[in-house]
Order: C-alpha cells, then sequence, then structure tokens
C-alpha cells in the first residue's frame, strides 16, 4: 500500500486534513487510484463519449432542418459536457466529508428553486410540464440537482447516529415527509418520471441504512399505489402506461413512441446498421437525442451495442456497489450507494421504457442523452463516487 | 449483495428484451418500419407509336408540360388564381377553389405548350410547379382517325386500335423504390432502387397513310358528287388480308366527313349483285357449270312466291354464266342459285366468312346477317344469291374478293403487321391461316369473268389506264325501318358499290368502294362508285409500285424483277433473321444432344 492510500482510509480527521493539504498544495485528490476508480471512470468517460457522438447521429437531421445548423445539439452537448468534466474533477479533489455541511442547505435551496419552478415567468414550459428555470443565457432543470441533493441528505441524516433507525422521528420521518413535500412539487411540474427515482432513492439510502424490511415494503407499497393513482388519474399518464402494454392499439397515437423505438431497436440487428445510418432518427422516433438516445444506439450498433451499454451501467452498479461496502465511513458508504443506485435506477428506468417494458416518463440515460443540467449534476456527482472510490482499500 | 443481484437481474431482463427485439422476432416491428419508410413513386411509361407500314407516324406521344399546384404551400391563392388563370387562359373561381382546397397536389391546367408553363414558372408563385405529361399527337390529324382510336388525357386508349392496344402501347410504369422521412425528406443511404419505366412498345399497322390520306380525299370528293348520304373505301392486299387503307365518309348537316366509326367493320350493309360472284364460285366448284356452260335465261323467274327480274327487261336468252356476270342479270343468278341449292350456298358463304365478324377483330365490329340455313324461307335462295336478304360488312366483302383474287385462298384480314419494341427490333405479328375456299382454276375463271365486267360490262367506269382490271359492280335495294325495300312507293333508296382488283392476272390490290343511298341519278355501283376506285386505284398503283401491264411484260421479257417497297425489305429481313434464329437454336439443340449423348 502506498503512502497515500493509507492517508486516504485511515482516520476521518486524518483524512480531512490530508485531503485538504492536498487540495490547498499539489491540488491531488485525496486517495490514490484503486482499480474501482480506474473502471467507474474510464466506463463513464466511454459512456459520455458515446453520448456526445450519439447526440450528433440522432439529432444533426432534425437540427440541419429546425436551426439551419446540424451541430445544433451536439455544441452544445460538448459544452455540457466540458463543464461536467470540470464539475466532475472538481469532486474528485474535494474529500466528499467536506460535502456533509451542504447536505441540508443543498435540499431545501433546491426545494425552493422546485417551487420558483412553478412560478410563470420564471419556470421554463416545454412539452406540456415546467421543469426548467430560465436564467436568460441558459435553463436549468432544478430535479436535476434535487436527486444529488436528496442523496447527500438522506447520507448525512442516516449516518448521523450509530444507530440511524432507532429514532424513527429523527430519520424515518423527516425523510419520508421531505420526499412527499418535493413528490408533490414534482407533480405540480409534473414530472412523475423524476418523482418516482426520488422515491426510489429515498428508499433504496433507507434500505441501505438498515430500515426494517416490513416498513421498507409498506413505503415501497404506498409509494407503487401513489404512482399507481397518479398514473390513472391523469389521461396521458394512462394512455402511456396502456400504449406501452399493447402499442399496436394505436400505432399513430399512444403507442407511437413505443413502436417507433421498438421499430428502431428491431432495425439494428445483431450488430447495427452503422454509425449515422439511423432511420428512426428521420423523423419517427420524436426525442431521439434525449430520451430515446438508447434506441438510436441499438439501431445504429445492434444488440452488441446496446447490449455494451448495459453491461457499462451494470459495471459501474457492481464497482459503485463495491465501493460502498469499502468506503472508509458509513457517510460515505451511504453517499455512494445513494449514488450508484440513483444512476442505475435512472438507467434502467429509460431503458426500460425505450424497450417498451416500463412506461414512457421522459427520464433521461445517464451520461448519454442530451441535457445540461441532468449531465453536470450526474458527472459531478459521479465525481464524488470517485472521490469515495480513491479512498477504499 | 441484494442490490447488486438486483443489478444483475433487471440486466438480464433488458439484454433479453433486446436479444428478443433485434434478433428473435423483430419482424412486426421491421415491416412496421419498412412501411412507414420505404414510398414507392410510379414513373409513367411514354407510349408507344402507331406507325404505318412504312414506319410513318400516324399517332406518337410528345412530351407537354403540366401546370400543377400544391395548394398547401399556396400563401394567396385568390391572387395565385388570378395570376395562373390569366396565363392558363381558364376560369378563375374554379381555380381558386382548387388552390385553396388544402390537397397536396392539384392541377392547374394540363397539357399547355411550353410558353404558357414558363411563364407560370416566371409568376415565381410558392407551391406551383410543372411536371412533365405526354399528350397524343396525330400527324394526320384526322386521318385514319376511327381506326387508330383515342386517348383520354391520361394517354390510356378508349377507342380503336389505341383501345385494343392500350397494354402493348402504353407500356410499364418504373418504379422509383425510395426510403423517406417521416417528413418525405429521402433518407441519404436509405433503400434507392429505379426500375426504369419500360417505353411501350410501337404497333406497325398495315396501313399506308399515303393510301389512306388519298382514300380519305378521293371518298369524300366521290360521295359529294354522287350525292351520297356515306361512303366506305377500303384496300387490302388480296395475298396477305393487310388492309391498305380503310375510309369511311358520313354527310353531317349537308356536310362530307370523316366517320368517327370504322365503319368499314362495324357497319353491315345488304351488298346486291356484288354477291353474284360470290353464288358463281360455288357453281364452278360444284362442277355444276363452267363460265362457258349456257342456259336459258327468260325475262323474269318464279320462285317460291316471288318474281325475279333483271334491272332491264330481256327477252329469253341463252347466257353462259360469263355473261349472266357480264350483265349482272338477276333472273340468271337464280337459276343457277336454284340448281345449286340451299345448303351449297349457305356453305359457300359461311366459308367466305359471311355472318361472322371477321379474324380483324375490331372492337365494335359487325358480323353481318346470315340467317341459318335451316331458318331460311322459300324466298332466301334467290334473294341472298343476288346479295338481298344478307348483310355483310365491307371487310367481309373485300376479303371475300380477296379470296377470289388470291387463287382461292382465303387470306384473313388485318390491320396489325406487327409491333416495334424499344430497341427498334420488328416483331410480326401472328397470322391467321388462310383457308382455299374456291378451287384455284374458279378462282381464275371468275377473274377473267370479272374483268370482262369492267372491260365491257357494268364496271367499265372502273377501269385504270395501263391496267386489267376485274371487277363488279352492286347496286343493292337498301331495307327501309319499316320493313321492306319501300318498292311499292316508288322511294327505293340503293347502297351503291364496287369492287376492283387489279392487276386482273395477279392481282395486287383488291378495293371496296360503297356509297350509301347516292342521288338517284348516279344510283347504280357502276356510276357512284366505279369512278372513285378507278380515281383511288390510279393513286395506288404508284404508291403501292404496281407495274403496269406494259412494264410487267417488259420487265419479264427482260428477266428483271420488280424492286421491293420498304415494308417489304423489312417483313423480308425480319423472316431471313427468324429463319436463321430458328437454325441456330435447332443447331444448338443437335449440339446439346450430341454432347449429351
Amino acid at each position: 500500500m502506498s503512502p497515500v492510500a493509507t492517508r486516504g482510509s485511515s482516520s476521518e480527521g486524518q483524512a480531512e486534513a490530508g485531503s485538504a493539504k492536498v487540495a490547498r498544495g499539489t491540488r491531488r485528490p485525496p486517495g490514490r487510484r484503486s482499480l474501482r476508480f480506474v473502471v467507474l471512470l474510464v466506463v463513464a468517460l466511454i459512456l459520455c463519449l458515446m453520448g456526445v457522438v450519439m447526440v450528433l447521429s440522432a439529432s444533426s437531421v432534425n437540427d440541419l432542418r429546425a436551426y439551419g445548423d446540424a451541430w445544433h445539439h451536439l455544441k452544445r452537448q460538448v459544452l455540457w459536457f466540458l463543464f461536467g468534466l470540470i464539475a466532475m474533477s472538481t469532486m474528485i479533489r474535494i474529500d466528499y466529508r467536506r460535502l456533509r455541511p451542504l447536505a441540508v442547505p443543498g435540499l431545501f435551496g433546491c426545494i425552493v428553486l422546485l417551487v420558483l419552478v412553478l412560478i410563470p415567468g420564471l419556470g421554463l414550459r416545454t412539452n406540456g410540464s415546467a421543469r426548467w428555470l430560465d436564467l436568460g443565457v441558459v435553463s436549468l432543470q432544478p430535479s436535476e440537482f434535487l436527486k444529488l441533493a436528496l442523496v447527500l441528505y438522506c447520507a448525512d441524516l442516516l449516518s448521523r447516529s450509530r444507530r440511524p433507525l432507532t429514532d424513527k422521528k429523527l430519520t424515518l420521518y423527516p425523510i419520508v415527509g421531505l420526499v412527499g413535500v418535493i413528490g408533490v412539487l414534482l407533480m405540480l411540474e409534473p414530472d412523475l418520471g423524476t418523482s418516482m427515482i426520488v422515491g426510489a432513492i429515498a428508499v433504496a439510502m433507507l434500505f441501505f441504512a438498515g430500515l426494517r424490511l416490513r416498513l421498507l415494503a409498506m413505503l415501497v407499497g404506498g409509494g407503487a399505489l401513489g404512482a399507481f393513482g397518479l398514473t390513472m388519474s391523469a389521461g396521458y399518464r394512462r394512455q402511456r402506461l396502456l400504449g406501452m402494454l399493447d402499442p399496436w392499439t394505436d400505432p399513430l397515437n399512444t403507442g407511437w413512441q413505443t413502436i417507433q423505438s421498438g421499430v428502431a431497436i428491431s432495425n439494428g440487428g445483431l450488430f447495427g446498421i452503422g454509425l449515422g445510418a439511423s432511420r428512426a432518427k428521420w423523423g419517427f422516433l420524436p426525442f431521439a437525442h434525449t430520451d430515446f438516445i438508447y434506441a438510436i444506439i441499438a439501431e445504429e450498433f445492434g444488440l452488441v451495442g446496446a447490449g455494451l451499454v448495459i453491461v457499462g451501467f451494470l459495471v459501474i452498479g457492481l464497482v459503485g456497489l463495491s465501493t460502498a461496502l469499502h468506503a472508509p465511513d458509513p457517510f460515505g458508504q451511504l453517499l455512494a450507494a445513494g449514488i450508484t443506485t440513483w444512476i442505475m435506477i435512472q438507467a434502467f428506468v429509460n431503458i426500460g421504457a425505450v424497450l417498451g417494458r416500463l412506461p414512457i416518463t421522459g427520464v433521461p440515460l445517464p451520461f448519454v442523452s442530451f441535457g445540461g443540467s441532468a449531465l453536470i449534476v450526474t458527472m459531478g456527482a459521479f465525481g464524488i463516487l470517485l472521490n469515495i472510490a480513491r479512498q477504499t482499500p | 449483495m441484494v442490490t447488486g443481484l438486483t443489478f444483475l437481474l433487471i440486466a438480464g431482463a433488458l439484454v433479453w428484451r433486446l436479444v428478443s427485439l433485434q434478433i428473435l422476432e423483430p419482424d412486426r416491428y421491421l415491416a412496421h418500419g419498412a412501411r412507414q419508410r420505404i414510398s414507392t413513386i410510379e414513373l409513367p411509361a411514354a407510349r408507344g407509336a402507331i406507325l404505318d407500314r412504312n414506319g410513318v407516324d400516324l399517332a406518337l406521344s410528345v412530351p407537354l408540360q403540366t401546370i400543377a399546384a400544391n395548394p398547401r404551400l399556396i400563401e394567396d391563392p385568390i391572387r395565385a388564381a388570378r395570376a395562373l388563370a390569366q396565363i392558363a387562359d381558364t376560369d378563375v373561381e374554379i381555380l381558386e377553389q382548387r388552390l385553396a382546397n388544402g390537397k397536396a397536389f392539384v392541377y392547374v391546367e394540363r397539357q399547355v405548350s411550353e410558353d404558357v408553363a414558363e411563364a407560370a414558372l416566371a409568376l415565381d408563385l410558392n407551391g406551383v410547379f410543372t411536371i412533365q405529361e405526354r399528350a397524343r399527337v396525330r400527324p394526320g390529324e384526322d386521318s385514319a382517325i376511327a381506326l387508330l382510336g383515342r386517348t383520354d388525357i391520361d394517354d390510356t386508349g378508349v377507342s380503336g386500335l389505341e383501345f385494343v392496344f392500350d397494354e402493348l402501347l402504353s407500356g410499364t410504369p418504373g418504379e422509383l423504390i425510395v426510403e423517406t422521412g417521416a417528413r418525405g425528406s429521402t433518407i441519404p443511404g436509405g433503400e434507392y432502387q429505379i426500375e426504369p419505366a419500360a417505353l411501350g412498345n410501337d404497333l406497325v399497322l398495315s396501313i399506308d397513310r399515303s393510301l389512306q390520306f388519298e382514300a380519305e380525299r378521293l371518298l369524300a370528293e366521290g360521295v359529294e358528287v354522287a350525292g351520297g348520304e356515306a361512303g366506305i373505301l377500303i384496300a387490302m392486299d388480296p395475298k396477305t388480308g393487310e388492309i391498305l387503307a380503310s375510309a369511311a365518309v358520313v354527310r353531317e348537316d349537308g356536310e362530307i366527313n370523316a366517320s368517327s366509326e370504322h365503319r368499314a367493320a362495324t357497319w353491315s350493309y345488304e351488298p346486291g349483285s356484288i354477291m353474284k360472284p360470290l353464288t358463281f364460285s360455288a357453281v364452278l366448284d360444284s362442277g355444276l357449270g363452267a363460265p362457258s356452260s349456257v342456259r336459258e335465261v327468260p325475262g323474269w323467274v318464279h320462285v317460291h312466291d316471288s318474281d325475279f327480274k333483271d334491272s332491264f327487261p330481256h327477252d329469253e336468252e341463252q347466257w353462259s354464266i360469263a355473261d349472266i356476270l357480264h350483265r349482272s342479270s338477276n333472273v340468271g343468278t337464280i337459276l343457277w342459285a336454284v340448281d345449286l341449292g340451299e345448303d351449297r350456298l349457305y356453305e359457300r358463304l359461311l366459308d367466305f366468312g359471311l355472318g361472322r365478324s371477321t379474324e380483324l377483330d375490331f372492337p365494335g365490329e359487325a358480323s353481318g346477317i346470315l340467317a341459318a340455313v335451316g331458318k331460311w324461307s322459300g324466298t332466301s335462295l334467290p334473294t341472298i344469291a343476288i346479295g338481298q336478304g344478307v348483310a355483310v360488312t365491307p371487310v367481309q366483302m373485300v376479303t371475300a374478293f380477296s379470296t377470289i383474287a388470291n387463287g382461292g385462298q382465303r387470306p384473313a384480314p388485318t390491320l396489325i403487321l406487327g409491333t416495334r419494341d424499344t430497341t427498334g427490333v420488328f416483331q410480326p405479328v401472328d397470322r391467321a391461316p388462310t383457308e382455299q375456299v374456291i378451287q384455284p382454276e374458279s378462282a381464275r375463271q371468275l377473274l377473267e369473268m370479272l374483268e370482262r365486267v369492267v372491260e365491257s360490262g357494268t364496271g367499265t367506269r372502273g377501269q385504270v389506264p395501263g391496267y386489267r382490271v376485274a371487277g363488279k359492280t352492286g347496286t343493292a335495294w337498301k331495307p327501309r325501318p319499316e320493313g321492306g325495300y319501300g318498292e311499292g312507293t316508288g322511294n327505293i333508296d340503293y347502297v351503291a358499290s364496287f369492287v376492283g382488283m387489279l392487276p386482273a392476272e395477279d392481282p395486287e390490290l383488291v378495293v371496296l368502294v360503297v356509297v350509301d343511298e347516292p342521288a338517284l341519278s348516279t344510283y347504280s355501283g357502276g356510276r357512284a362508285a366505279a369512278p372513285i376506285f378507278a380515281e383511288f386505284a390510279q393513286f395506288a398503283v404508284r404508291q403501292r409500285r404496281i407495274p403496269s401491264e406494259a412494264e410487267r411484260i417488259g420487265l419479264e421479257d427482260a428477266g428483271r424483277v420488280m424492286a421491293a417497297t420498304p415494308a417489304q425489305i423489312v417483313a423480308l429481313e425480319a423472316a431471313e433473321a427468324l429463319a436463321r434464329e430458328e437454325a441456330e437454336r435447332s443447331s444448338d439443340e443437335v449440339a446439346a444432344a450430341s454432347t449429351g449423348g
């Protein structure tokens, strides 16, 4: 073991001091280049670069028509990616323990932003829902920041005492309550996909913290019931669900996205029809560069390419969990597990919808889909995970 | 551990779904995708031409511009309609409605001149464009229109030969298979197959355009002179049955115009005396008599319940068959016909092809009227023998005389020499077989007797200087709509006809001229129809390069042959090529057989 590793994985105080010194002095990130760190970094960067290429492939046809510039989305995605890299390398350099004080203000700040989104004039309404905050030059999607803030908050809260869940008033209830408030705010946008992911992240964090399975099951059951009720309450969501179950009953309306996605995927076959050759992007598949970018990947690179993307996420998931298991302290453990689970849930929800196995909720594929807030936040969060991974043996 | 397993399971399920969609059962989605992307655009095929026997265009398709519009792209339909209406000379209001109807395609004005199309484009209106269409053009204008028929504005044959041979002429439309995006743009690198339109084949007619034109002109003049109501002229090459010209005129509002009907095939009439040679062909073949066989011909004859007499009064005469034909004696013909009997006359007329439509198979072709022999009345035999109580079409009649002219071999009448494909290769049509109807000797004897008719009989006006002509006149009573022939009231209408064959020693041209309801001063076939024949024949012998008698004798004396016409050369070359091909094929077969053995 190198001295750096010893220093990084010793006591909390030492590590903090060490990382502080490193940050001030050599600007080297804390810990060492562990295998977990390298694997996670490489896989995430590959996915990001694939995203940049696929955003170009999926959007250029439509961009040329709509903006007169085939590179419209690519330019932006490259910019977001660069910002994402800055966010990620910054988070790698900041010892994750120093984020702890930000947990509570971060979450409440995000909740305030969520409220602001709902105010007409501040919130930007696109595709029927107000999810963006208009900042003039750029627009911001607070729900993306919220996911990170929630993970941070839960990790902080649940790792404060040695037996975190004995006092429900201090642990379970605040989390359930906050998630409830967040859920209501998100449903006012409305954004069912993000609320479900937020709920799932909270449940997962409680699970990792050791909440009794009976309570957990009640939470999951309640959440599922709520989601189902919300789904059936709004006409368009019910139609989307039915559209997923049998897209062929109305191929031109509710089944359109699922069918076009299926067409694209089937078109790919084993090895795909080649980069840039997608047919679905010629106006057939809506949101080809965002929510349905995975369908374009499957079309252009076939089962091999699409399968490798799943394998990539699986590697992130397993190595992320391994990082959590080997994290130096409970906060780190919960933080790593939370970030990993968040990315995994989001990836599975996205891919599941593209494959016609989950309802379409407008959740982007982490690292890959076009989108500034999502990419920067995801990469930033991943930087935290990488920071923890550097501090595992 | 649990979470890791969950990740694995979910990932596995997603991969399995991928496998199922991409490898195991992609068909439904693939088919749906292909259906929405692949569009097939029809490429119209240019219609083939109709050519005469010498390769001269009778009808051909020429490209013309059509002004069309996409109303969805038109910004101001009212303004656009006004501007376009001025240029295309169309109704503003109709155009306005069309341009505002919200469809993706409307015609503004079809098949306009290049100038008009350019002027429309010069307006620079959004959504207005031109497309190329093809219009049918007949260089001879209305010449042979009844035969050729017409096409509608979409270039589909609707009448005449254009209709009959529509499939051959219209060719096969091509296909452009192209992969397009949801907004209709072509996907680069996508599916792109072009199956070019196969041009329509050309149809080569047996008609000679010059003969046709002259036939129409002379017929119109002749019918005018004869004061007739209508007229038909049909010229046939007796050796092949090829129709060289087929003209029909009718009087409309006092003016003689080309008929829109191919009346040589669609009109039937009672032929009258022109039938007599047909009757005598059976008499000669049956051995009942020879041209020189003489019998007593009284002034009238009583058959069943009717008396028949000749068109001129005479005492009882001793006339040979040749004399009877020379004078066109009804009484003499009926006497021989009675000897011949109903069955043999009926059989013979059937053999000539009367009573049924000919091999021409022209749309609307009439079959004439020839009652089955079992249904004949007592007077059927005498009347049919002299060409009354029986109806024929001009095509049937000219074919019957071609049989006499062709040594008794009945040629199948035809209008079509063959087809010419897009590479210019001529493919002759299959000819219906000829039939031996008259014994060659009888046919020769009939020709000789009919030559005397033109020399000094009823048909002297059908003489053609320099040529020996055989012919026969016909002056038939026309049946009245109320029944009978109007003989009681003295209100008789006539159908005058003349058939001429030349040169009589070996006819190369048979022409039938029919004048319907000539004026009473010229009602006979000899007066009304024969002059038209003579004028036409004088033109035709030059056009067809039929040597005059003197020329023929001179050529034969010098041991030279006539130069062939271009059409003959084409036919000869085609026949030779066919023979060569067959020889090669059979030699190939022999070779194959020997190697196989």
